[in-house]
């Protein structure tokens, strides 16, 4: 599972817009192993959907490319979503958008 | 008065989300529909004049059940257009985010819907017009008099 560190940023960051807004013990955990969606993850939907609507906007910002995670979700065919997981789904994503602009840095 | 047309200029509004404990308890006559996919039981009712779907929770992993727990009981607005697609590409310009795949909807007679959430606005439901409806209504709306100021 590799993703862009830059990917990973972009993450994190609208990991953090979205815990701003939420409930004690309702944050996001901002770590790649983090569970963001299954049986094991503490995410509600509506924080996800945040999250989504984060990130997408993030995406968009940055490489100016319009993304649906619930199209990279429901492709992806995992019950469980990591935080890691899903920005290397976000990175293969973006590299087969970008052909021939490799994204800068690559984690794990 | 601003209007905004997120969802494009034909886009009509068709109903309000709301959760209920017990659809029965607020419309013993109600017609109950279960729909397991969303885990819901659903039915529609007219409230002055407005149609509202009733979303009791089908289990307690339901996310109406965790709704109705925070106390969240107004859920979601649903629109009516005459292009699913065409609506989609609109409402994502107005910055809406498509948060489901367009899928047909055994209570809409299986025409399509998506769901779409707005970190400003909070959450729509898109359902594709049946064609002869839309087109039935458009002929409705149009004056049948001619109209003086």
């Amino acid at each position: 599972m590799e993703y862009s560190e830059k990917v990973m940023e972009l993450m994190y960051r609208a990991i953090d817009e979205v815990n701003l807004m939420a409930d004690a013990g309702k944050a996001i955990p901002r770590s790649p192993d983090g569970v963001l969606m299954g049986a094991s993850s503490n995410v509600d939907s509506l924080t996800f959907v945040n999250l989504a609507a984060a990130l997408e906007e993030s995406i968009e910002q940055a490489y100016n490319e319009k993304m649906s995670l619930i199209d990279l979700i429901f492709s992806g065919k995992k019950r469980e979503w990591t935080i890691a997981d899903l920005a290397a789904a976000v990175t293969r994503n973006l590299n087969h958008k970008l052909v021939g602009q490799p994204l800068a840095g690559t984690g794990r | 008065m601003i209007e905004h047309a997120f969802f494009g200029p034909k886009a009509r509004f068709h109903h309000v989300g709301l959760a209920v404990e017990s659809i029965k308890e607020v419309n013993p006559e109600a017609d109950v529909f279960e729909e397991t996919t969303q885990k819901v039981y659903i039915s529609f009712m007219k409230f002055n004049g407005v149609t509202m779907e009733l979303l009791q929770p089908l289990g307690e992993s339901s996310p109406i059940a965790k709704n109705l727990k925070d106390g969240v009981k107004l859920l979601h607005l649903c629109f009516e257009v005459p292009n699913l697609d065409e609506a989609l590409e609109l409402s994502r310009q107005a910055g809406f985010h498509r948060i489901s795949r367009a899928v047909p909807a055994p209570i809409f007679g299986n025409r399509r819907i998506v769901w779409v959430y707005s970190k400003q606005y909070g959450l729509f439901e898109l359902a594709e017009a049946d064609r002869t409806e839309t087109t039935l209504r458009e002929e409705a709306d149009e004056p049948a008099i001619l109209e003086f100021q």
